[in-house]
């Protein structure tokens, strides 16, 4: 595991943030199992550090865009977990009034713009938020999270390459869990290393354990202080593991067991915590602290959210076009 | 003739089992639809029977994906291409509109023998980048057949027709169809492309209803019956081309016609087989076709707004009722 060189403040944000998550997915996972969410359901539990370490070197005013598996990925761009809760259940108390449902949660004050059903579909938009940085000389930059099976999607090709051309202040975050639904790495792409991809674009690639949040951290700063050195975008490849199905009901007969032993001995959230506790960061009863908070936080944000109040029909109607034709 | 009971989603596997069985040219690609056997099961056992020359799960890449199928036919295959959700047909569409459906055109004596299959359909919670019915965006390319089957009978023989058929066809199943019953031959049989099917006969007034909207239209006409209403269904069963001679035949007997289509409103295909039929059947109208269609509005998440946007039963009884006071 990498070594700790952030202020002790940073490092405990960081690892709450990384129990907010895991109790989120595996708060949200036994709602689903009750019948108490409807659609379908993309878990990210046992990947907290590639979303946590992801975000933990950018500013609130940086933007990010995220995937189909994105709770987590908000949770660690500091989303409003009341709103969140809020559309995960369809409730008027989301941030999209319970319109997009799990799939396209967003967090307009964090800049979290936000989750994208469409595979590969909201990469592309990233590199539109780092060009309207670059024109506007604003030094923000933008974090777009793509997943292994996104990789090769041509939106994704086509976005590099724009970004890397134009020199956008942009990272492209390979969230490399090993599979594209059913389907393993190897059976979608050539290359063990996806990161490589990076040096055809003519940009930085790198390849770390998405499950050492720190090595994500370190590798996604030097990204981001380039970006806002105005020296362009970089590529950043975590290698993680998927420890749930594709999606919620996905019983993952097709999963190796070694894959999904070696991700439990890799749980990220225990490596971590070793690490604060033998740095003398945290106490292990800091650490049982932490843990309970987060669970009540996201217990009480739920049981908010089940008694919030349905959108009604003019929500329905609301924002077709956003803005006065004439 | 012994017949059987299937679902819609057997039906159509054992279209796709008995065609390759009997033509070797056939493949069949796409995303999870070989080990997996398709995120609704509608390939299941393919892979396995036929081997991974002939079925194969392939990365993540529509516009590859339907590039390859069109090439693939053209140098002697007949290519069963899968996009697992018509949501993103958009990423294949430029390779179906340039080249699918150019290349029989111009390049003289060159055919294009593929079949893309889809599905589309909301009523699954799936929110708005999982539940669009984009038929129009296909129906308006020339050179494509569009066969959209409402029951397992229909599903199995039209498919059939399709892979044999030497030019492309756009294939497009329901989701929310999956799961339903009908009662199918035991053996061998087709159902031809470009023919109508009367689901109900009836005299007052004629709905001709797209996939499963026949079944909400069904359901309709048997409560209007109580009500002393004698309501006609038709189903195109292939949208294009269109068979307008059973159309116009039902209109020449009924004289009123609602079209129901679960799509946008704006442009769907309900607008143009409206207009067909306003054009060849003008004299034998009594009144204004009317349409059931979904609002243009993108499709809601949340439980308590999905219903707004959806036709159904309800609002199809409403038209026919608004039909007769005209
Ligand atoms: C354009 C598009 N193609 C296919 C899908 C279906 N699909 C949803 S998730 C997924 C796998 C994505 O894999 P990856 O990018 O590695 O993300 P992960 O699920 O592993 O987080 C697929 C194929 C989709 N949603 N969008
Ligand atoms: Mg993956």
């Amino acid at each position: 595991m990498s070594e700790v060189s952030l202020s002790r403040e940073k490092l405990v944000d960081m690892y709450r943030k990384m129990w907010l998550a895991r109790h989120h997915d595996v708060w949200v996972e036994d709602m689903k199992t009750k019948g108490q969410i409807m659609g379908s359901m993309h878990l990210a539990t046992g990947q907290e550090a590639v979303s946590v370490g992801a975000c933990a070197p950018l500013n609130d005013d940086d933007y990010t865009m995220h995937t189909h598996r994105e709770h987590q990925q908000l949770i660690a761009k500091g989303a409003d977990i009341g709103k969140m809760a809020g559309d995960m259940l369809g409730k008027v108390t989301g941030c999209a009034r319970g319109k997009g449902g799990h799939m396209l949660l967003f967090d307009k004050d964090v800049h979290a713009l936000g989750a994208c059903g469409i595979v590969g579909g909201g990469v592309p938009v990233a590199v539109g938020y780092a060009m309207a940085f670059k024109v506007l000389g604003t030094k923000q930059v933008a974090l777009t999270f793509f997943g292994d099976g996104a990789a090769n999607e041509g939106s994704v090709h086509e976005a590099m390459n724009f970004a890397a051309v134009r020199k956008y202040p942009i990272i492209f975050l390979c969230e490399n869990n090993r599979w594209g639904l059913t389907c393993p790495q190897h059976e979608q792409a050539a290359v063990e290393d996806l990161a490589d991809r990076a040096r055809g674009y003519g940009i930085p690639g790198v390849t770390v354990n998405g499950n050492d949040v720190l090595a994500v951290y370190e590798a996604v700063k030097l990204a981001v202080d380039r970006a806002r050195a105005g020296d362009g975008p970089s590529m950043v490849e975590c290698q993680t593991w998927r420890m749930r199905g594709m999606g919620f009901g996905d019983t993952m007969e097709y999963v190796p067991k070694e894959y999904l032993e070696e991700g439990s001995r890799q749980d990220p959230i225990c490596l971590f915590e070793k690490k604060l506790v033998e740095k003398n960061i945290l106490t292990v009863e800091e650490a049982r602290a932490i843990e309970a908070e987060t669970k009540k936080a996201i217990e009480d944000a739920y049981e908010a959210a089940k008694n919030a109040p349905n959108p009604d029909e003019s929500v329905f109607w609301a924002n077709v076009y956003a803005a006065e034709i004439c | 003739m012994t017949m059987k009971k299937v679902t819609y989603r057997q039906a159509i596997n054992e279209a796709l089992f008995e065609e390759m069985e009997r033509d070797p040219k056939v493949v069949l690609f796409g995303e999870d639809v070989g080990t997996y056997g398709g995120v609704f099961k509608v390939t299941d056992g393919l892979k396995k029977k036929f081997g991974s020359d002939r079925v194969f799960d392939t990365p993540i890449a529509e516009a590859a994906l339907m590039g390859a199928a069109t090439g693939a036919a053209v140098a002697g295959l007949r290519p069963i291409v899968e996009i697992m959700f018509m949501d993103w047909i958009g990423i294949a569409m430029d390779q179906l509109v340039n080249q699918t459906t150019m290349i029989p055109y111009i390049w003289e004596g060159i055919k294009v023998p593929l079949v893309l299959r889809t599905q589309g359909g909301s009523g699954s919670k799936g929110s708005c980048q999982h539940t669009k019915s984009l038929e129009a965006w296909i129906y308006h390319v020339p050179g494509i057949v569009v066969a959209m089957p409402s029951t397992p009978y229909d599903a199995k023989g039209l498919l059939k027709s399709a892979i044999r058929n030497d030019n492309p066809v756009a294939f497009i199943e329901h989701k929310m169809l999956y799961p339903t019953e009908g009662e199918i031959p035991e053996g061998e049989y087709t159902v031809p492309l470009g023919k109508a099917s009367v689901k109900r006969e009836g005299k007052d007034v004629t709905i001709v209803a797209l996939s499963k909207m026949v079944v909400e239209s069904l359901k309709a006409a048997k409560e209007l019956e109580e009500e002393g209403i004698s309501v006609e269904v038709v189903d195109p069963v292939t949208i294009k081309p269109l068979d307008m001679e059973t159309i116009a035949a039902s209109v020449k007997k009924t004289n009123r016609v609602i079209v129901v289509n679960e799509a946008f409103r704006t442009g769907a295909v309900a607008s143009d087989i409206t207009a067909q039929i306003q054009e060849q059947c003008f004299d034998d109208l009594d009144g204004p076709i009317l349409r059931v269609t979904a609002p243009d509005v993108q499709i809601p998440y949340s439980p308590a707004l999905e219903q707004f946007w959806l036709p159904g039963k309800d609002k199809i009884k409403q038209a026919v009722l608004a039909s007769l006071k005209r």
